[in-house]
C-alpha cells in the first residue's frame, strides 16, 4: 500500500509507492523510445488490456479519446483517508486516483499534428474528469499534466495525458496559492492579472494571445522556452470553462505546442494545469493556467539542492524565436509540415 | 553578463546565464564527449588552458611525482562574476538583480579517471579541507549570504568535465531550498525550543531503521520523506550550523564516512550519476529576519541523491515527487552493501 510521508523540515509530501521495482537510470535515451506497436497498449484493438473505461467520446465504433485507469497508479482509490505520527515524522495512506486520458487513436498522432477539433476533444475531457472527482470529498487537488518525451518522463509513446487526484494541496501549489493571496493583499490585484496586463503591453514575451487565452514565456522561466498560458478573465478553477471559452483554449494550446516543436525540434515537455484545490475553501485571489516546460537542459546538483534553476536561454530570445515560426495546416485542419512549395533553399532544421 | 529574476509568484530566484547556452551538453539533444585525456584542460599539463588559480595543494603525499595533488580555478564559464557588483532594480511588477557572485572549480586530483572509490581518505581530507578554506574566503566578500558544494558524478547528475571535479557558489542570495529549510527549522525551533535535526538525528540513531552509518562524530541515514530512491543525509552528531566550523578530527571522520557511503552506493547501484551538496547555514550577511539566529536551530548536513528516477511532469507541477523506493528498504540495502565493502 502506496504511503504519503511529509518532509519534516520543508513540508513537502512525498508519494512513498515502494513495490514498484527500480526504474533504469536515464542514460542518453531517444526522446520517443522505439516501440513496437504491437506492444503498444493503448492502440485501438488492445482496448480489453487497459483498466476499465471511464470514459470515452467515440465516432459510430471507433473511440477518439478514451480515459483508463492508470495501470501502475501512483495512489490507490480505494480505502480511507488515515493519518498517522511516527515520532516526530507524519504520514498518511496513499488515497488518490490516477487516470490516463489517452488523447489520439493513432500512435504516430501528436502536437505536432492535432487539430483543433482534436485538441478540443482532449481538453474536454480534463474538464469533465475534473468535475467528477471533485465530487469525491477526500481529494483537495487534481492535477492534470502531460509528459511527452523519455527525459521528460514519458514511458509510452502513445499521445496522453494523465490526471491524479491527491488527497492534500501539492507544495508548489501552496506556494503559489499564497503568493497570489500575499500580492492581493498588499496590492489588493491579481498577480496574474497583473503580469497579463504587463505581458499583452510589453510584448517582449508575448507569443500569441486570442480573444480569451495569452501564451507568453514568463519573466523568470526557470528551463529554455517555457511557457504559460493564461485566461484573460479572472477565474480560479479550470473546471468552471465554458463551451466556448475551451475551444479558444484549445487553440492556444494547439499555438503553443505546436510553435514549440516546430521551433526546437520535437523537445521532450511536461504541460501541467495549475487550478484552484477542490473541496476547500474557495481560493479567489488565485487564477488558473498552464505551464508548459521542456526538459532539454539537465538539471544538476545545484538545482535540486538548491532550488534555484539555471536557465541559458532569456525569455525574450525564447519568445522571439517561437513568434517567427509559422503553422501550416492541411485542409483538414490538421498541422502539416512546411508545404514544400514553399520550402527555402536551405532548410535549418 | 549573467542575471537575476524572481518568479512573482513563489519568490524563487533563477540565474539567466546565456553565455552557457553554447556549452557542450548542456543539452540532452547533444550528450558529452566523453572527455578524451590529451583534450582534458585539468590534466596536468594543462594549467596554462585553465583559468587564474585559486589555489593548490601540492602532490607530494597521496600523488607522488605529480605537480599538483588539488587544485582550484576560478570556472571557465562562471554562472555569476564579481566584476560588476550587486545592483538591485525592477521591471514593472517584476524584481531583477545582477548576476553578481563567485563561481570556483575544485579539481579534485591530477588523475583523470580518479573519484572517490580511488581516493585515499587522507586525500578526501585534503578536498575538504580545500572546501573550508574557500568557505572562510568567500564568505568574506561583501554581499555573499550563502555558498553551494555540488559534486556530480556520471551523466544525469549533470557534469560536463569528466575529470573529477566539484563546484563551489557563493551567492548574494539564500536560495530557496536553503531558505525553506531554514524556515521549516525555525518553526520547529519556536515550538519545541529543540533543533530539528538534532531531534531526527536522535530518533533515527535509536529507530535505526533507516540508519547507513554512524561513526564518533557523524551519522548517515536515509531521509523518511526523501524525494528520490537511495537519497542519503550524512549530518555531524552534534549541532553545528555550519560547515566551515568543522575542526580537524571531524575532518578525518567525515572523510571516512565519504568514502564509505559514497562507495556503498555506487556498488548497491552499480555507479549511478549521483550528485551531492553541502547545506550549510547562510552567512551572517543574510539578511532576512528570520536568518537572524539561524546558528540556533539550523544544523548542516549533506544530501547526497543518486540519479535513478526522471521526474515528470507531476513532480514539476505539484513539488510532490514519487519516490519507489521506501527509504527503511534503501537504508539495509546500504547498510549491507557498506559491511561487505568494509569486509573486502
Amino acid at each position: 500500500m502506496p504511503e504519503l510521508r511529509k518532509d519534516p523540515v520543508t513540508k513537502r509530501w512525498v508519494i512513498i509507492v515502494g513495490d514498484r521495482g527500480l526504474p533504469a537510470f536515464a542514460a542518453d535515451e531517444p526522446n520517443h523510445p522505439q516501440q513496437d506497436r504491437d506492444v503498444c497498449p493503448f492502440c485501438p484493438g488492445k482496448e480489453p488490456g487497459t483498466p476499465p473505461e471511464i470514459l470515452a467520446y467515440r465516432d459510430g465504433d471507433q473511440w477518439l479519446v478514451r480515459v483508463v485507469a492508470n495501470k501502475f497508479p501512483a495512489l490507490i482509490i480505494e480505502g480511507i483517508l488515515d493519518r498517522a505520527g511516527d515520532g516526530l515524522y507524519d504520514k498518511m495512506s496513499g488515497i488518490g486516483a490516477h487516470e490516463v486520458i489517452i488523447e489520439h487513436p493513432s500512435h504516430s498522432a501528436s502536437f505536432a499534428t492535432y487539430s483543433v477539433r482534436e485538441v478540443e476533444r482532449i481538453v474536454w475531457s480534463y474538464r469533465e474528469r475534473s468535475r467528477d472527482l471533485r465530487k469525491d470529498p477526500r481529494f483537495k487537488y487534481l492535477l492534470v499534466f502531460k509528459n511527452s518525451g523519455r527525459p521528460a518522463g514519458a514511458s509510452l509513446s502513445h499521445p496522453h495525458s494523465q490526471l491524479i487526484a491527491t488527497p492534500v494541496i501539492p507544495k508548489r501549489v501552496i506556494e503559489e496559492l499564497n503568493g497570489a493571496e500575499n500580492y492581493f493583499h498588499f496590492r489588493e490585484r491579481c498577480v496574474y492579472c497583473d503580469m497579463l496586463r504587463q505581458e499583452t503591453a510589453s510584448k517582449r514575451r508575448l507569443v500569441f494571445e486570442n480573444e480569451r487565452f495569452v501564451v507568453f514565456t514568463p519573466f523568470a522561466s526557470r528551463f529554455p522556452f517555457e511557457l504559460v498560458i493564461l485566461p484573460k478573465m479572472h477565474s480560479s478553477d479550470f473546471a468552471e470553462t465554458s463551451d466556448s471559452d475551451l475551444r479558444l483554449f484549445a487553440i492556444a494550446l494547439r499555438e503553443a505546442m505546436g510553435r514549440l516543436i516546430r521551433a526546437l525540434g520535437d523537445p521532450p515537455y511536461n504541460y501541467i494545469l495549475h487550478t484552484s484545490p477542490v473541496n476547500g475553501s474557495p481560493h479567489e485571489a488565485y487564477h488558473w493556467h498552464v505551464e508548459i516546460i521542456t526538459r532539454m537542459t539537465r538539471v544538476a546538483g545545484f538545482e535540486w539542492g538548491s532550488g534555484f534553476y539555471v536557465n541559458p536561454v532569456s525569455p525574450e530570445e525564447a519568445c522571439r524565436r517561437l513568434s517567427e515560426c509559422t503553422l501550416y495546416e492541411d485542409a483538414d485542419g490538421h498541422l502539416v509540415e512546411r508545404p514544400d512549395s514553399l520550402l527555402p533553399a536551405k532548410e535549418s532544421r | 553578463m549573467p542575471e537575476f529574476r524572481r518568479d512573482p509568484i513563489t519568490g524563487a530566484w533563477v540565474i539567466f546565464s546565456p553565455e552557457r547556452a553554447g556549452r557542450p551538453g548542456s543539452f540532452v539533444k547533444n550528450p558529452p564527449e566523453q572527455g578524451l585525456m590529451p583534450d582534458c584542460p585539468f590534466c596536468p599539463g594543462h594549467e596554462k588552458n585553465t583559468p587564474v588559480e585559486i589555489m593548490h595543494f601540492p602532490g607530494s603525499l597521496e600523488y607522488p611525482g605529480r605537480p599538483w595533488a588539488l587544485r582550484v580555478i576560478d570556472d571557465n564559464q562562471p554562472l555569476l562574476t564579481s566584476t560588476h557588483g550587486i545592483h538591485r532594480y525592477g521591471e514593472g511588477m517584476y524584481d531583477l538583480m545582477s548576476g553578481f557572485g563567485f563561481h570556483e572549480l575544485v579539481v579534485e586530483s591530477p588523475i583523470h579517471t580518479d573519484g572517490y572509490l580511488t581516493y585515499l581518505e587522507s586525500h578526501i581530507r585534503n578536498i575538504l579541507l580545500a572546501y573550508q578554506s574557500r568557505f572562510a574566503e568567500l564568505g568574506r566578500q561583501e554581499g555573499i549570504q550563502q555558498i553551494l558544494i555540488t559534486r556530480n558524478t556520471g551523466r544525469a547528475g549533470g557534469p560536463y568535465h569528466i575529470h573529477p571535479h566539484s563546484h563551489i557558489v557563493a551567492l548574494p542570495i539564500v536560495p530557496k531550498r536553503i531558505f525553506e529549510e531554514c524556515l521549516g527549522c525555525l518553526k520547529y525551533y519556536k515550538f519545541k525550543e529543540r533543533c530539528l535535526y538534532c531531534d531526527i538525528i536522535h530518533q533515527e540513531t535509536v529507530d535505526r531503521s533507516r540508519l547507513v552509518l554512524e561513526n564518533e562524530e557523524f551519522v548517515a541515514f536515509c531521509a523518511y520523506a526523501g524525494r528520490f530512491p537511495y537519497e542519503v543525509v550524512i549530518t555531524p552528531k552534534a549541532h553545528w550550523s555550519r560547515f566551515e566550523h568543522i575542526r580537524p578530527n571531524e575532518i578525518a571522520l567525515l572523510a571516512q564516512m565519504l568514502k564509505s557511503v559514497l562507495t556503498a552506493v555506487k556498488r548497491h547501484l552499480e555507479s549511478p550519476p549521483l550528485s551531492f551538496i553541502f547545506h550549510t547555514a547562510p552567512t551572517p550577511q543574510a539578511q532576512q529576519e528570520e536568518l537572524s539566529c539561524v546558528t540556533k536551530y539550523y544544523h548542516w548536513h549533506i544530501e547526497i541523491i543518486p540519479k535513478l528516477t526522471r521526474t515528470a511532469g507531476f513532480e514539476w507541477g505539484s513539488g510532490f515527487y514519487i519516490n519507489p523506493v521506501l527509504p527503511e528498504v534503501a537504508a539495509r540495502a546500504l547498510r549491507e552493501s557498506c559491511k561487505s565493502t568494509a569486509a573486502v
